[in-house]
């Protein structure tokens, strides 16, 4: 009968064309595509692939293959781009997601470089390059630039945050306060120095002065959980129990799972008197601690995040 | 994108939000800045100083300790089991007035498997002479199993010291036979267990004047099926610093604890559960000791547990102990962190006459100093008392504190060693093999950290676990007794050379007390200071120290007073025929000869 054959016909040719891309995606397009970009031959495969795309926008690793493409030709925001596209239907595509932390490296690197034979002696140059320094790893290069920040621009905010942090982070906590102190007269006082402050002056258990300090981060930032952890720890070990209670128990309801808040409460309220609530912040403090370990023949733990007071 | 931010800044740390520490393995603090020394070593083996004044002497090859070889797994430390490491105990187990030294050793998978022969302990005999002979087999003390933690402690009161051994796998209760040999009763007295036992504590809780044993638990772990990342395990537990290493403690099941009462006819009763200190939480216990926290006559419980809480429990005189641990702040640093706790440290270093801890812990972490404020209440004084900054980049093993110098200040050594051998190849300023530490107690309040002379015995730079403690030469000076992994041990002979005096006091416990008076606590009094001392059992990383009590005296010639407070309840004045001797004291009989 004529129907059934056309009825079959336009299945299969509906099926082929669902299953075009993923056929595609083992197709010898994308072959001779990656064998080209193989031999080095990245104008062709930028071609073919091309081609390719025109018939089945919709195929992902082709895609890729252009963007690849393009990005051993130097063509970075035309490659961006293109992995943008798969990113939009595909979030969770770990090539597409590769390739764009390929380029973001690159082009920050030329922004890097752009800007240093710009202005090759600014602050924010050096201010960049210490940054660098930071993530990898090395503090001294990146307290050389730091410092070259500044000696660039004193009244820069930024550098003499950074250098302030690096600082605090070493436990070199005098050196620390000059600059956040420094960072805080050239530009408005900001959470991260009046934090930073607090917490130089809590490790160098002057707790007046870092409550002082901490009281004015809280302000500036009142929904900062370590901010208001940080405060009730200094009140607290400056034995102002009943000031530390409200800033601790404010820090768990913006961070509830903050074990070290709990602690601290567990033993404010302890040495108040008030067994009835010490004992229930040790409680709390004691599930969250008996969670992480598991049982025999239980699923292995989640790792969950410690919480600690930031140097 | 946020990815394409091409102002550079890099993505801000949410300072609003506390930033979340890295998962590892290990409960430890945030990774630090490298310390090197002028020539750009590790500070954890460098920083030897030129000409600086001698404390220690390693005399391990003269004194014939070499001898022993620690084993424990292979070098690369894949798994969680051949990490920890072994204790040393320093006890005279024949009675001759001499310290001998018993030496824990590993073992391997292999000869778990019956594959190959296990290694064995060792004892060694102390000759008098500076040097110690190996009698291990006649003894009969070479354990053959993977030993962790021993404890000294004569639990039959016959006189003669016993020694516990906790194991992977079945512990071993050596019964002194007091010729020259010993018997393994555990199976008889009930303490085998069989998971993964750590540091013992022998202590009378109960006040029945028999010693009971407190033995803490460790980590799950199967041999046969090691836990890696991904095959059980999340791997986010099996790395330090966001490198892949072995797995654990966190991530793995713990094994609880167990408190053994001794019904003083040769066996025991678990009473773990009864007396409250069965930690049902199952945190991972590594080091313990029994010792009057609180001054009230009944020894407490302090518990070093890695990656977790640590443990104090008050005695409630009633067979049940109180868990104290966070309400008198040991359980957690000053800010609320829990700690990879390794060893505990007992003494009272600001001679206040309550007894005060230290516990070490993981590197990029500091060592932790409890002073004791009274009403089971610590305050963590760490960097106040200068012993924060110094340790941070070591991971501390066995310590303890002693009175090296013998000015009558207790000062406090650190045997240290880490547990990854990678971190020699990142430059991270730690190191696998590492210098012990020892720091002066300045005045009570304040600690200095002894220049390690280059060549002495504190520029060892080894892979320490156990320390140990005692007058191995019954010279006066308190000596060190170390337990390398995967090496020969460190004998630290303390060759200082000043005025100060002396007086160390062996005891024996009467009918009622302990016969060798574990639990009990001296008061001497010179110069117008008041210093204290206590007979423990454990303590330490898997040790146990010398049990009679040590005292320097600085340039006091004349000791003004002695009280002793026996377990028994009984409290004694005893006067001292003199200085720079041991002198023995008996329960009710005062001073004896000996």
């Amino acid at each position: 009968m004529p129907q059934a054959p056309t009825l079959r016909f336009i299945l299969c040719w509906l099926l082929l064309l669902v299953a075009a891309p993923h056929l595609l995606a083992e197709s010898p397009e994308l072959a001779e595509c990656t064998s080209a970009f193989y031999r080095g031959e990245f104008v062709q495969a930028e071609r073919l692939a091309q081609k390719a795309l025109r018939i089945h926008p919709e195929a992902a690793p082709m895609r890729i293959m252009l963007a690849r493409a393009m990005l051993a030709q130097g063509k970075f925001q035309p490659a961006f781009e293109e992995l943008r596209k798969v990113l939009s239907s595909d979030p969770n595509n770990s090539d597409a997601l590769y390739y764009v932390s390929l380029i973001a490296r690159e082009l920050s690197q030329r922004e890097y470089q752009r800007l240093l034979a710009t202005a090759p002696d600014s602050d924010r140059a050096h201010q960049l390059l210490a940054e660098a320094a930071l993530e990898a790893e090395n503090p001294s290069q990146a307290e050389t630039e730091f410092q070259s920040a500044l000696r660039a621009n004193p009244r820069s905010a930024d550098a003499a945050l950074g250098l302030a942090d690096l600082k605090r982070s070493q436990s070199k906590f005098d050196e620390a306060i000059v600059y956040y102190t420094q960072a805080g007269k050239v530009g408005p006082m900001s959470y991260p120095v009046a934090y930073g402050l607090g917490a130089c002056y809590t490790y160098q258990k002057d707790y007046s002065q870092a409550a002082d300090w901490l009281r004015k981060a809280v302000a500036l930032a009142p929904d900062s959980a370590a901010g208001h952890f940080a405060l009730g720890n200094a009140l607290y070990q400056s034995g102002q129990l009943d000031a530390a209670i409200p800033e601790l128990k404010r820090s768990v309801q913006l961070e509830p799972r903050m074990k070290q808040a709990y602690f601290l409460l567990g033993r404010g309220y302890s040495k108040l008197g008030r067994q009835a609530e010490a004992q229930a912040a040790f409680q709390k403090l004691d599930q969250m601690n008996r969670s992480e370990v598991p049982s025999a023949g239980s699923k292995p733990a989640d790792a969950s995040p410690e919480q600690e007071l930031p140097q | 994108m946020a990815l394409l931010t091409l102002s550079g800044v890099a993505q801000e740390t949410e300072e609003h939000k506390p930033p979340a520490q890295q998962p590892m393995g290990v409960s430890t603090g945030a990774p630090h800045p490298a310390v090197k020394d002028s020539l750009s070593r590790p500070i954890t083996a460098g920083g030897f100083v030129d000409g600086a004044p001698v404390v220690f002497t390693d005399i391990t090859k003269t004194a014939g300790l070499d001898k022993f070889h620690h084993v424990s797994g292979a070098p690369e430390k894949k798994t969680i089991l051949e990490t920890p490491g072994s204790g040393v105990a320093l006890l005279d187990y024949d009675g001759d007035g001499w310290l001998d030294i018993y030496l824990l050793n590993g073992s391997t998978f292999a000869a778990l498997q019956g594959k190959e022969p296990a290694p064995r302990a060792m004892l060694l005999h102390n000759n008098h002479d500076g040097t110690f002979s190996d009698v291990t087999d006649k003894a009969g003390v070479g354990n053959h199993r993977w030993g962790f933690g021993v404890a000294v402690g004569d639990y039959d009161n016959d006189g003669w010291p016993d020694i516990y051994v906790t194991n992977f796998g079945k512990n071993r209760l050596y019964h002194n036979n007091y010729d020259g040999t010993f018997t393994d009763v555990a199976e008889k007295a009930g303490v085998t267990l069989g998971g993964w036992s750590t540091g013992p504590t022998w202590g009378d809780y109960d006040h029945d004047g028999q010693l009971d044993l407190f033995v803490p638990g460790y980590v799950k772990f199967d041999a046969d099926h090691p836990p890696f990342a991904g095959q059980g395990v999340a791997a986010s537990w099996c790395q330090f610093r966001g490198v892949s290493g072995m797995c654990g403690p966190r991530g793995l099941p713990g094994e609880s604890d167990h408190l053994f009462h001794n019904n003083g006819d040769g066996t025991f009763t678990d009473v773990s559960q009864k007396a409250g200190v069965s930690d049902p939480q199952n945190y991972y216990g590594l080091a313990s000791v029994f010792i009057d926290v609180d001054d009230d006559g009944w020894v407490d419980l302090a518990v070093a547990n890695d990656s977790t809480p640590r443990y104090l429990y008050r005695n409630r005189k009633d067979g049940t102990f109180e868990d104290v641990s966070y309400v008198s702040g040991f359980a957690l640093t000053d800010a609320g962190l829990a700690q990879a706790s390794m060893g505990i440290a007992t003494g009272d270093y600001n001679r206040d006459g309550k007894v005060d801890f230290c516990v070490t812990v993981f590197s990029d972490d500091f060592n932790t100093l409890y002073r004791n404020d009274g009403n089971d209440s610590f305050s963590e004084v760490t960097f106040q008392a200068g012993l924060g900054t110094p340790t941070i980049p070591f991971l501390g093993w066995g310590t303890g504190f002693l009175d090296f110098d013998n000015d009558g200040l207790l000062d406090l050594f650190t045997a240290n060693g880490h547990v990854y051998p990678w971190v020699d190849e990142r430059d991270w300023g730690t190191t696998w093999a590492q210098r012990p530490l020892l720091f002066r107690n300045l005045d009570g309040t304040k600690f200095v950290e002894v220049p390690p002379a280059t060549g002495s015995g504190l520029a060892d730079v080894i892979p320490a676990r156990g320390a140990a403690f005692g007058d191995l030469f019954n010279d006066g000076h308190v000596d060190v007794v170390l337990n390398n992994m995967d090496s020969v041990p460190a004998l630290l002979r303390n060759v200082v050379k000043n005025d100060n005096h002396w007086i160390a006091f062996k005891l024996t416990g009467g009918s009622k007390s302990p016969r060798d008076a574990v639990g009990t606590k001296v008061f001497l009094t010179a110069g117008g200071v008041r210093q204290r001392g206590d007979v423990i059992s454990g303590g330490s990383y898997g040790s146990s120290s010398d049990q009679r009590i040590h005292f320097g005296l600085g340039s006091s010639t004349k000791v003004e007073k002695i009280e002793i407070h026996w377990p028994s309840g009984k409290q004694e004045e005893i006067r001292a025929p003199g200085v720079d001797r041991i002198i023995s004291v008996v329960e009710g009989q005062g001073v004896v000869e000996k």
